[in-house]
This record gives C-alpha cells, structure tokens and sequence, in this order.
C-alpha cells in the first residue's frame, strides 16, 4: 500500500492508497501514525477515501492512532469513509471516538475552526 | 512506497525458508498453541431446561481471536458471551486466552450483562493499550424462568433472532462501544421475551465477511435467510448447514478468517 502525505494549513494528511485496510497493511498505518504524532504532530487526518473494506486489523490501527493522539494531546479524524468502512465503525460505535467527515476539505475546515 | 509490497513478499519467503531449514518446530508449536486454546472453548454447552443449544470455532489459522462461553448459575439461570479480539494473529490470541481468563474469575461480580461488559472493559483496557488491540464482545443472560434474555453489546455483530412464525430476523443490539478504547465507557442494556420456536444466532464476523471470487462479502442478509432456510433443523445441524453455505459461497478450501457460532433455541 501506498500512503502519500501531504502537509495542508498545518494539518498532516495520510492518505491511504489501497482499496483493502486489513490484516496485511495495518502496522504500516499504525506506525506511519506513531510516527507522526512522536514527531509531535497535532493535527492528523487520514483520508480513507480509496478504502472499499476494513477489517478489525485496520480499525485497530486507527485505534491505536486515536489514543497515539490523545497521549500526546493531539487530534486524529478520518474522512472519505466508505458503505463498508462506515458500517464497521458504526458497529463497533468507534465512529464516537474519531471526528469523522466526508471530505477531506470539510475534515480541513474542521481542524480550522479549533 | 513499495514499503508493504516488500515487506509482504519478504515476509513470505522468510517463511518457506523457515520451513525449509529445519525450523519446522514452529508450525509444529503454534499447531500446539491452537489445540489448547480450541480446547478453551467449551467443548458443548451446558444443558439448560427449556433451551437446546450449540456451539462451535474454527480458527481460520493456527490461533486465532475468537471467544464465546457459557455460565450457567444456577437450573435457570445461564449467561451467553461471544466476543472477537481485533486482529487475527498470536497477540489477539493472547488476548482471547486473557479475555477468558478474566471474564471466568470476574463474571460472577456483574450483576446484569452491562455490568459484565463495563467491567472486563476495566480491567482489560491497560492490556489492550499496551496489545495496541480491542474486542468486541456481546454478553447475555438467560433466565429459563421468564424465557427473559438481558442483553449488552460492545461493538459486536448483533446476534440474530428468527420469532418463530415470522419470515425476517431481527438483530439485537444495544449501544456500547468495542473494550479496550474508552476507559470508563457505559454499556446500554435491553431486554426480551423470547418464545417458543424462537432462534437465536450468536456469531463472530468470520461469517458476514467471508467473501467469494468476485469480492462480494457474504453478509447478513445471507445468513439470514440461509438461518431461515434451516430453522427447523436441530442447532448442531443449524451450524453444519451455515459453515457448509459459506464454504460453497466462497469456494474456497479453508475459512479466510475465525469463525464462531452459538445457537439457541427456545422449546
């Protein structure tokens, strides 16, 4: 998988670049977000929007990225989320802990106002 | 960044090597670590008046991170968990065996099926931190008096209930989220009365997600009416039919992920 990150009004931007966040992709997430927030990044967003299907792998991942973002008091939204993705999220009420949004510019607009 | 792509067909050489090198004694003790941890699961369920029950786990590799267990207090009294650690590897495996472990010493404390929820979530969470996993976990006690079933759901598949004499399912959900993410989370709680000729189907996601050639996933919509189409079957051919149906819907060898299945059925 490819993650391609982009740096937008102080706002780093992971953006996912697989159709499938499971089992076999995972830790590259999870460290890729480790990494940026021991770097002492504030505000992160991942854009899952190439995303088709996440497992339990893929949203740990982003779990481990949520409380990444709370040890070190920053932020981590997710937006682009897809049927699936969004079916999952709302199962397994994660979609309560992350600020979630449908575009990467409404996600940008948000960490602008706070 | 072909990071992954490397990394996974490095990961997949290392293997074979492993294998062809003598170091065999791996698959051998992970075929080790899969018995036992089979053989934490209960085997049958307990025998409980007025329901007939069944239950099984297949582990889609040598461990995996499913979970489900019965306590039965007492002749009408019996709780139902199942639950599905995040990942699919030896740490959620760990996970499941601690999970286990727990949920036995601690169950009796809950006095109702979120309590039961809210507590393994306490003191599961700083494993789970540390694990970097979480689970997903659906708790439910069934009184045989007053065919009364309390139910707490921690972000897992909701269990589906076929009313005898209706064609639909109905899924029973409650708002909580998945262990091991917010310290301190609540767990809602329902109840229902169920009746005579009613089915119910615990399961983990094993099952919905499996998918076939094209990509499409089985569902729920599937199970559903593939659980309809054997209603009248006793529980332990209940699963045999749903393991066989997705085995076909797949068309492959093995299982793609763990799966579990409880079946109840009300008399």
């Amino acid at each position: 998988m490819t993650i391609t990150v982009t740096e937008r009004n102080g706002v780093t931007i992971l953006s996912l670049g697989s159709e499938r966040l499971d089992a076999h992709n995972s830790e590259m997430v999870k460290d890729e977000l480790k990494r940026r927030f021991a770097a002492g990044a504030k505000k992160v967003l991942v854009d899952l929007g190439a995303v088709s299907f996440i497992d339990s792998s893929g949203l740990g991942a982003l779990v481990s990225g949520f409380k990444s973002a709370m040890a070190g008091k920053g932020r981590l939204s997710l937006s682009g989320l897809q049927a699936q993705v969004h079916s999952m999220f709302e199962l397994t009420r994660l979609n309560r802990v992350f600020d979630v949004f449908p575009t990467v510019e409404e996600a940008l607009s948000s960490f602008a106002e706070r | 960044m072909g990071r992954d792509i490397r990394g996974s067909v490095v990961g997949g050489m290392r293997d074979e090597g492993l294998e062809s090198n003598g170091y065999g004694g791996i698959a051998r003790e992970l075929e080790m670590a899969r018995r036992i941890q089979l053989s934490f699961m209960p085997e049958a369920p307990p025998d409980m008046r007025g329901v007939r029950l069944a239950c099984r786990s297949i582990p889609a590799h040598h461990v995996g991170g499913d979970y489900y267990d019965f306590f039965r207090w007492d002749d009408t009294t019996l709780d139902i968990a199942i639950a599905d650690v995040s990942g699919h590897d030896l740490g959620a495996a760990l996970i499941m065996v601690e999970t286990r472990s727990v949920l036995r010493a601690h169950a009796y404390r809950a006095g109702n099926a979120g309590d039961a929820l809210g507590l393994l979530n306490e003191l599961l969470y700083d494993d789970l931190t540390r694990a970097e996993l979480f689970i997903s976990m659906f708790y439910a006690k069934y009184s045989a008096d007053t065919r009364q079933l309390v139910y707490a759901n921690g972000g897992h598949n909701p269990p589906l209930l076929l009313r005898c004499g209706q064609a639909g399912c109905t899924y029973l959900d409650t708002d909580g989220i998945v262990l091991g993410v917010i310290r301190g989370a609540g767990f809602e709680e329902k109840s229902i009365t169920l009746r005579e000729g009613d089915l119910l189907l615990f399961y983990t996601d094993g099952i919905t997600e499996s998918c076939n050639r094209s990509g499409e996933l089985y569902g729920r919509d599937r199970l559903c009416r593939t659980v309809y189409a054997y209603r009248g079957a006793p529980p332990e051919n209940i699963i045999d039919a749903l393991l066989a149906e997705v085995m076909t819907f797949t068309g492959a060898a093995e299982f793609q992920d763990d799966i579990s299945l409880v079946v109840m059925k009300v008399d």
